[in-house]
């Protein structure tokens, strides 16, 4: 999960670094001048937490790999967006110096990634949702499993970005690889918002008290900021199922198989390796449908997006009957 | 002045490892894949530097084996999209470079200690509410990781059968949230007990070269 050295140039490091350094420096600043001295060593718990949670395996049924907890949703959540940012990019330091997961130089893409586009951008989405949906518990179980989904493809696409930009002057398409990319995310994605809903579930069943469910007044720049971040995340997220159209730009082979549907030559070349991720074209379409790969990803894209719908509408029914319940038991 | 010169070095020695080591992957990161020999020579002084602090062969191979697959798959996927025509130059840099920030990272963890490092992170002028949060989590880890076992042992001597896939995921995710709610109010407590022995914010690193 985490991008190793090497993977991108020193310029898109130095870059990443730039701009995660500036918003940890912010985020900093922010925390040291609403000194609870209390958040910080509670941004430390949370950060040991997530390091903790992450050595959990969740499995997978037919599967040789399993998922883990990401955690930029839930520390933002807990903590609020600066605090959890801190404590993801603690737990990415600790994770490059002491186990070396992750490269040094791209630490900054890393911190990018899981610490501001993980806690910052999930915290205004969640907070955009909990907000218009009325601040209940189930609200915030929603608001969660919809954030972390989004993250995980706003990553997935800022990976793509900065790595075509790594590789830029080569004239290769990687509109396939970024196909990839975004097919497996769609897949984490919705493996960390299931764990990070029924995480947030849990939580709030024992503590609701952590999540500020009284907490009614927002002021209307806040709510501003809050949509303009989510909208931003939202947008690498939708872009994330449009860079393989974007980069596509096939060169004469390839468009001209494009256009006549099928090319025999083509698909026997390419037959054992594979490099069509899509879903295969039926057979009585071929032809009229040109753009079918582009189709084929939207739906995947769209098939992602429903499904965590699904999730998250159904934990947090699952926590709305729990709540009522331990109110009759009262 | 020799010795003057030498005491800077021992001063610094951390600091001066650290940024050795930026460099060494700064040069990886900017030569190109024609310049492969270089690649090479570097892996090899690190190779060097790696036997002159004994790090066992056999752990290193361990660590290498757990890592070059995984950078592996994503490489070998860009000639995999490409045809298997063309792309295995990036393939071929993306390995040459990742193995020369691996084993440079491999370097520098073992010839620091944890907290050497941080100290020299506070050297460095790295941020000091950062480098607490940091050393507060490592500390916290270890109890974390006990509490677990614990909780993770306890689990299995109640349950009688082999849980489902479901069942498991909630009872991982029950996992972490009673950790979470046990170490939230462990944290609140260690915090006041700080303050009542007078912490004000200032954190101290064991380092040698202090001494």
């Amino acid at each position: 999960m985490h991008i190793a050295d090497g993977l991108l140039s020193s310029e898109v490091c130095i870059a990443t670094g730039v701009i995660s350094a500036g918003v940890v420096g912010y985020g900093i600043r922010k925390l040291n001048q609403s000194i609870a001295t209390k958040t910080v060593p509670l941004t430390g718990m949370v950060a040991a937490i997530i390091f903790a949670g992450q050595m959990i395996n969740f499995p997978l049924i037919g599967a040789p790999v399993s998922g883990h907890l990401l955690g930029g949703v839930l520390a933002a959540v807990i903590l609020g967006p600066w605090a959890g940012c801190l404590a993801l990019t603690a737990v990415l330091l600790v994770q490059c110096f002491l186990f070396s997961d992750g490269g040094f130089l791209s630490l900054g893409a890393n911190i990018l990634h899981m610490g501001v586009v993980g806690s910052i951008g999930g915290y205004a989405i969640y907070s955009t949702i909990r907000h218009f949906l009325g601040n209940t518990p189930k609200s915030i179980v929603i608001g969660s499993v919809i954030a972390s989904w989004l993250t995980v493809m706003a990553s997935a696409a800022l990976f793509c970005i900065e790595f075509s930009f790594s590789f830029q002057n080569t004239e290769y398409d990687f509109s396939r690889l970024f196909t990839l990319m975004i097919t497996f995310h769609s897949l984490i994605g919705i493996g960390e918002s299931i764990i990070t809903g029924l995480l947030v579930s849990y939580i709030l069943k024992q503590r609701p008290d952590l999540f500020e469910l009284d907490q009614t007044t927002v002021s209307s720049s806040q709510i501003f900021t809050r949509l303009s971040i989510s909208g931003l995340v939202f947008a690498l997220s939708i872009a994330a199922f449009l860079s393989p159209l974007a980069s596509g730009n096939p060169d004469g082979l390839e468009a001209a198989a494009e256009i006549t549907g099928i090319n025999h030559l083509e698909q026997t070349k390419e037959a054992f390796v594979f490099a069509e991720y899509s879903i295969p074209l039926p057979d009585f379409l071929s032809g009229k449908l040109e753009n079918w790969e582009w189709i084929s990803i939207s739906l995947a894209g769209i098939l992602g997006t429903v499904s965590v719908f699904c999730i998250s509408i159904f934990l947090g029914s699952l926590t709305g009957k729990q709540n009522e319940e331990c109110a009759e038991g009262i | 002045m020799t010795e003057n010169k030498t005491l800077l070095i021992k001063h610094y020695a951390s600091e001066f490892k650290i940024i050795l080591v930026m460099f060494l992957i700064f040069t990886g990161l900017l030569l190109p894949v024609s310049f492969w020999p270089a690649h090479v020579c570097l892996i090899a002084f690190i190779f060097i530097g790696q036997s002159l602090i004994k790090i066992p062969l056999s752990y290193l191979f361990r660590r290498l084996l757990l890592f070059l697959p995984l950078i592996m798959i994503f490489s070998v996927s860009i000639p995999l999209t490409q045809g298997f025509q063309r792309g295995w130059d990036i393939t071929f840099l993306i390995l040459l470079r990742s193995t020369v920030a691996f084993m440079a990272m491999l370097w520098l963890i073992h010839s620091m200690t944890f907290d050497e490092i941080l100290s020299s992170f506070q050297k460095l002028r790295f941020p000091p509410l950062l480098l607490i949060i940091i050393s507060f989590m490592f500390r916290y880890c270890f109890i974390l990781w006990e509490e677990m076992e614990s909780m993770r042992t306890a689990r299995k001597t109640r349950t009688f059968h082999k849980p489902g896939m479901i069942e498991n995921w909630i009872q991982s995710a029950h996992l972490i949230g009673m950790l979470l709610i046990r170490s939230l109010k462990r944290s609140e407590r260690i915090h006041q007990a700080m303050c009542s022995r007078g912490w004000n914010g200032q954190i101290h690193f064991l380092d040698k070269t202090n001494k």
